[in-house]
């Protein structure tokens, strides 16, 4: 990948973002293989230079692809392999990106696949309409930024590799629905090897909660599906799977408490149950998910900037002026992320901290200190320049500014 | 001690924290030996509070709504929060010293954890034995009435225990046949099936007419029944529910409440979801019975529409900034458009439901179909003025009462299965 390839994606990343999706660069897709002596244990059919995410309740999870290159060779094979990539990941749009001016031909054939083609040109005024000079954007999804957290997520230790795999190709190959599990599961194996004193620790922890948000998110589509009006049933269907596989947990649990009670008597003998033991927690989260579902993409955001902010030692922006107090109740919902992770995955709690800290501008009400003296619910009047913000109307007012 | 699981600990820690309204929480007995349960109750009642609402932008204001409608004194504010926050029950707390600003809430969503985690944290308090025998009877007396003698308490500490068990007014005596009986009113709260089995045993008619009556109207305000005496002995007594709600001219409105119909972990576990529908049913017979000239006319057909997602009801000229009840118990919130405020409901699961069994309570009884004017509710709603749970009527009302003795005998007698009926 040259340095180019890497400008182009950044640019795609950046418009995605201003079209209110959150982004992830170079994503592998592939799968498990039979396990061989010296051989690798997956195999990789292809990477996504940049992976767009939306999520809206009413259309649930949204996916755009797109392909950065600037070679000139291949293009209509690329429209092929683009469409494929859409069709495997279910992505409802495609972007082909390209320096050059593109083909006529290729461009009919983008059309024809219901593929995006964009040329230098197009790209730049996309970016134009889509206001580039946002401070969010350029103070934090710039080269320099992105390569920092870039560096300092390779600088982990080699005993955390088996982690790393699991975030670059593992997450990517599991059914998604056992992302929810799998992910607690790989942190927590890797909990010592965590040094929460290094500067990637908090960088990682929040990517790994991106991670987990958008598995999270997807499963809100199927808790939906399955059952609109009991998120808990839902939920249950999507980590255990439906009455039949149950059923046969169930059954292998039975079998395995058995065993454990037939074995010589230990000091501890593992509880034995078809769901993990931070179930509970989970179902938490998930409740206070579903409760506030048309701010989950504003918490996968947060989580996006708030790993490359943690990178670059600066505080995650504000990026929603329209309802200050809404946008609030998202940064809250990935500060939530965080702490299931650090809860579940027992990691040093001063990484929660951090991370408040970090986010605290983005879900700061910046009139507190203006009202703080004198604001009381119980005033039957506001005073002068006091803001009720209990009130829709001194939401709107208080976010407006 | 008591073997009580966590959760039933936390649950009767906080009716001890509620049934010290209006008692003076720094007498020597309370002070000293309930300082736990005291702490882990408004622990509970604040957490209650907040479940649901994600992000507090500003605890101190918080903190006024805590001290007027929570009976959390201001200056045990910041430990409270600190206890929530070992819990993790509060998160990312912001303080400028020792004073809170803002906070995030993430109490647990089911109760039933939430009460086993704060039932938890009072042993972590290291309670006294007087407190942990009291939350025992308490507990104990919720089943049903007993005699004083057969508690379970060490005798060392058994006048204590009764004295602050009966300052809370989460004991009641009563002396039949020569022997003291204790019970309690979460007895009658909940199992009011009980309550009506008993009833139909003994011979006092007027007691049953007056339960059925309750039955056919909850939330009959006291002031305006013409069994206004009686509901006020029986709300006395503790074996009815009675919230109250302060009026325009200050006195305080009873309303006698048979909650009936819910399952048995809405009258204990789920309490303050209970407490919340009944302080939304007082509110609306408030706008009904007191409203003036331009009175609800049908409370269910504006509760229906406060359900509706971002409808906004209720809508008064000249209210516009006023809290209200509602909106400092967290229920619902102010929506102005021009000179124009309404509410809306703060729709989180909780509210949702505590609405829904408002609507429930008030179906038992009537049937309401017609849409009603919003405006004499609207006020009732944006009054000012303090809500009273079920255990905090039982004061006021017993500076009122003329039951005769004979016929609570009769109906405790019932209840114990003693009933010479």
């Amino acid at each position: 990948m040259t340095q180019r390839d890497m400008d182009q994606k950044l640019q795609m990343r950046r418009a995605f973002w201003l079209m209110g999706a959150s982004t992830r660069l170079e994503v592998k897709l592939g799968s498990l293989i039979p396990r061989e002596d010296r051989r690798a244990d997956r195999q990789e059919w292809t990477d996504l230079d940049v992976l767009a995410i939306h999520y809206a309740p009413v259309s649930g999870v949204t996916q755009l692809v797109a392909d950065c290159k600037t070679s000139r060779t291949r293009v209509a094979e690329r429209i092929f392999w683009l469409r494929g990539v859409m069709d495997l990941t279910g992505a409802r749009q495609g972007f082909l990106v390209r320096d050059f001016p593109l083909p006529a031909a290729a461009r009919q054939l983008a059309f024809r696949l219901g593929v995006s083609a964009l040329d230098r040109e197009d790209r730049e005024a996309l970016l134009r309409d889509l206001r580039e000079d946002d401070p969010v954007v350029l103070g934090l999804l710039n080269g320099p930024a992105v390569s920092r957290w870039g560096s300092l997520l390779s600088a982990t230790p080699a005993e955390l590799d088996r982690l790393h795999r699991y975030r670059t190709t593992g997450y990517w190959l599991a059914p998604r629905h056992r992302n929810l599990t799998a992910l607690p599961a790989a942190v927590t194996a890797a909990r010592d090897m965590l040094d929460s004193s290094q500067p990637w620790s908090l960088p990682l922890v929040v990517d790994l909660a991106w991670l987990y948000l958008f598995a999270l998110v997807i499963a809100l589509d199927d808790i939906g599906r399955i059952r609109l009006a009991d998120p808990r049933i839902g939920l249950s269907q999507v980590v255990v799977g439906d009455e039949r596989e149950r059923r046969e947990k169930d059954a292998i649990a039975a079998q395995l408490r058995s065993l454990f009670e037939a074995m010589p008597k230990r000091q501890q003998v593992p509880a034995v149950d078809v769901v993990p033991p931070y179930y509970e927690d989970l179902s938490d989260l998930v409740i206070r998910l579903w409760r506030r579902r048309s701010l989950a993409i504003d918490a996968l955001r947060t989580l996006e900037l708030a790993t490359v902010a943690a990178a670059n030692s600066v505080a995650v922006p504000s990026f929603v002026v329209t309802d200050f107090v809404e946008h609030s109740l998202g940064v809250k919902l990935a500060s939530d992320v965080v702490r299931f992770i650090i809860r579940t995955c027992r990691l040093d709690r001063s990484l929660q901290g951090r991370f408040d800290d970090l986010t605290f501008e983005a879900g700061r009400n910046p009139f507190d200190s203006a009202t703080a003296d004198d604001s009381t619910m119980t005033s039957s009047e506001p005073k002068q320049g006091q803001i009720d913000l209990f009130s829709v109307e001194g939401r709107q007012e208080a976010g407006g500014r | 001690m008591p073997v009580l699981v966590p959760s039933a600990i936390a649950l009767r820690a906080h009716d001890i924290h509620q049934g010290l309204h209006e008692v003076d929480r720094n007498s020597p007995l309370i002070a000293t030996e309930l300082e736990a349960t005291q702490l882990v109750g408004m622990a509970g009642a604040v957490a209650a509070w907040i479940k649901g609402h994600d992000v507090i932008h500003d605890a101190q204001a918080l903190k006024v709504v805590a001290a007027a409608q929570l009976d959390v004194d201001a200056f045990a504010f910041e430990r409270v929060i600190g206890l929530l926050e070992e819990r993790d029950f509060v998160g990312n707390v912001r303080r400028t010293g020792h004073r809170i600003d803002s906070f995030y809430e993430t109490v647990p969503e089911d109760f039933e954890s939430m009460y086993g985690q704060l039932g938890a944290a009072w042993h972590d308090q290291g309670p006294t034995e007087i407190e942990g025998a009291l939350l025992g009877v308490v507990d104990r007396l919720s089943h049903g009435p007993q005699r004083l003698e057969d508690l379970d308490i060490a005798p060392a500490a058994r006048q204590d225990v009764v004295a602050i068990g009966t300052e809370s007014q989460a004991i009641q005596l009563l002396t039949i046949r020569n022997s003291q009986i204790a019970y309690s009113p979460f007895f009658s709260y909940e199992n009011p099936k009980s309550i009506e089995t008993a009833l139909a045993q003994i011979d006092v008619d007027r007691l049953a007419k007056a339960f059925s009556g309750v039955r056919q109207f909850q939330g009959t305000p006291l002031s305006v029944s013409p069994d206004g005496q009686l509901l006020n002995d029986l709300v006395a007594a503790g074996v009815m529910a009675g919230p109250s709600l302060q009026r325009p001219d200050q006195s305080r409105e009873l309303f006698a409440v048979a909650p009936y119909g819910f399952g048995p972990d809405v009258l204990t576990i789920k309490r303050p979801l209970l407490e919340k529908a009944l302080a939304v049913l007082a509110a609306v017979r408030m706008g009904q019975h007191f409203g003036g000239i331009t009175s609800l006319n049908s409370p269910v057909a504006l509760l229906n529409a406060l359900l509706q997602p971002g409808r906004t009801v209720a809508w008064h000229s000249s209210t516009k900034r006023q809290y209200g009840v509602l909106q400092q118990l967290g229920i619902v919130r102010f929506v102005s458009a021009g000179s124009r405020s309404g509410i809306q409901l703060v729709d989180f699961d909780d509210n949702k439901l505590a609405v829904g069994m408002a609507i429930d309570l008030l179906n038992e009884g009537e049937v309401t179909s017609t849409k009603g004017n919003s405006t004499g509710v609207e006020r009732a709603l944006l009054a000012p003025g303090h809500y009273r749970t079920q255990i905090q009527g039982i004061r006021p009302a017993k500076q009122r009462t003329l039951i005769p003795v004979d016929e609570l005998s009769s109906l405790v007698e019932a209840v114990m299965g003693w009933g010479t009926a």
